[in-house]
């Protein structure tokens, strides 16, 4: 395949990140494997609807140095790590989806979903030590996290999630969004003895117990 | 009252194009949304389904008079949107503000958003709007502003997102906190490299021909 073909289905990805609700404006990031020391991701700063295959730049995984298009995403670094240590994997989503968000925010350790999530995410999903975006510490924890997953979630900040190709990373991330909101209705139920849990009743249960005119 | 000043084509279409964005996203109802965009001196925008127009220096009331107030003071902003998704509504309703658990949270809005009763009062809004690109009104929803339409939107989405993060995990024993550092280094970081995005995406245009 050519470097004008992997650049497009750049572009692609990114549309698909808007459709599928996983990221908003130039939140997250995708890329691909190009050659074995090569892959293409998307730039810095660009709104995916306004993404032209051009702008995508080709990056050297081991120097991050890169030709063609704009800048390449500020967590390059994290995706040339997955891709040195992992060389299964073609492709990679960073991904800023809703559910993941929330659940990452309480800093566990780990989640552990219902066996057919499980199945397909690959056993129990990690989150990955709170670090701030862009830093060294942050590729670390991604890294690490990542040598035995495809999905990891980022504490306080979203997920990542990888595949043998881009089909396989975005069904991770659909599985995980999923795989979340079951998690959340699940534990509320437990807690309040709810037979079937919904996100009203769990909207009316925060408010009873957090405006002290209702409680 | 002041009088409307008429709005040309290109502008109506603007206006009508931003109005279906805003309404996509499901942070603003048909019938009540609000917002309007600066242009020069110019304010347009729309409230449900009319559309209006007036000059920054007129007089205004009610929810246009803080717009006016705000363009005022920042001229910075050039888009506010009044917005009631879901999460945002209960974390309005709560009426406590809403600490950022969020990086894109703390990036785009601030270490926080504040909450403010819901007044006419200007001078309360901007009060709370300080440093901050959005402000919680109690029992309404928030009012978002940014320096374009599209940068007001990303608030408003993060908010969304920010208050449901607050929301769900409090059923997991609650959400960790981002340190006061962190959150306002990220949010200095943030705004320095979005200031000069626009001119690094125009230049490669400009270079590309285009």
């Amino acid at each position: 395949m050519e470097s004008r073909d992997y650049q497009k289905q750049i572009v692609r990805a990114g549309l698909m990140l808007l459709g599928k609700k996983l990221a908003a404006r130039t939140w997250g990031n995708v890329s691909l494997r190009t050659g074995a020391d090569r892959f293409v991701i998307t730039p810095s700063g660009i709104p995916y609807e306004h993404l032209e295959p051009e702008q995508v730049p080709e990056v050297n995984i081991k120097t991050l140095s890169w030709s063609s298009g704009l800048k390449p995403s500020s967590e390059t670094g994290i995706h040339a790590g997955i891709y040195l240590n992992r060389p299964d994997i073609h492709a990679i989503i960073h991904t800023h989806q809703s559910a993941a968000s929330s659940l990452s925010a309480t800093r566990y350790k780990r989640f552990d979903f219902n066996s057919n999530d499980a199945k397909i995410l690959g056993g129990t999903v990690a989150v990955a030590p709170y670090a701030l975006p862009g830093t060294g510490k942050l590729k670390k924890a991604a890294v690490n996290g990542l040598l035995k997953n495809n999905a990891l979630l980022l504490a306080n900040h979203g997920a990542i999630c990888i595949g043998r190709d881009l089909s396989e990373a975005f069904k991770m991330a659909s599985v995980l969004e999923s795989a979340c909101e079951r998690f959340l209705l699940s534990h509320f139920s437990k807690i309040y003895r709810i037979e079937q849990p919904s996100i009203e009743n769990l909207h009316e249960t925060y408010l009873k117990l957090n405006t002290p005119e209702m409680s | 009252m002041t009088k409307a000043i008429d709005m040309d084509q290109t502008m109506k279409n603007r206006i009508r194009k931003f109005r279906e964005k805003i309404l996509e996203t499901g942070l603003a109802d048909p019938d009540t949304i609000c917002f309007s965009l600066k242009e020069g001196t110019q304010i347009s925008g729309a409230v449900g389904t009319r559309f209006f127009s007036f000059s920054l220096g007129s007089e205004l009331q009610g929810d246009l008079q803080m717009h006016s107030a705000v363009y005022k003071k920042h001229p910075k902003f050039r888009a506010l949107i009044h917005v009631c998704g879901r999460n945002i509504l209960t974390a309005a309703r709560a009426g406590r503000p809403v600490k950022g658990v969020l990086d894109d949270f703390v990036q785009i809005i601030g270490p926080n958003v504040r909450m403010m009763e819901a007044s006419d009062d200007p001078a309360e809004f901007l009060r709370a709007l300080k440093r901050r690109n959005a402000v919680l009104v109690k029992n309404q929803g928030a009012i978002c502003a940014g320096a374009d339409p599209d940068d007001c939107l990303a608030a408003g989405l993060v908010l969304e997102k920010g208050c449901r993060a607050v929301i769900e995990s409090f059923f997991l024993g609650g959400a960790a906190g981002i340190n006061w550092f962190e959150a306002r280094l990220m949010r200095f970081v943030y705004q320095f490299k979005y200031s000069k995005r626009g001119q690094q995406a125009a230049g490669f245009k400009a270079a590309a021909g285009r």
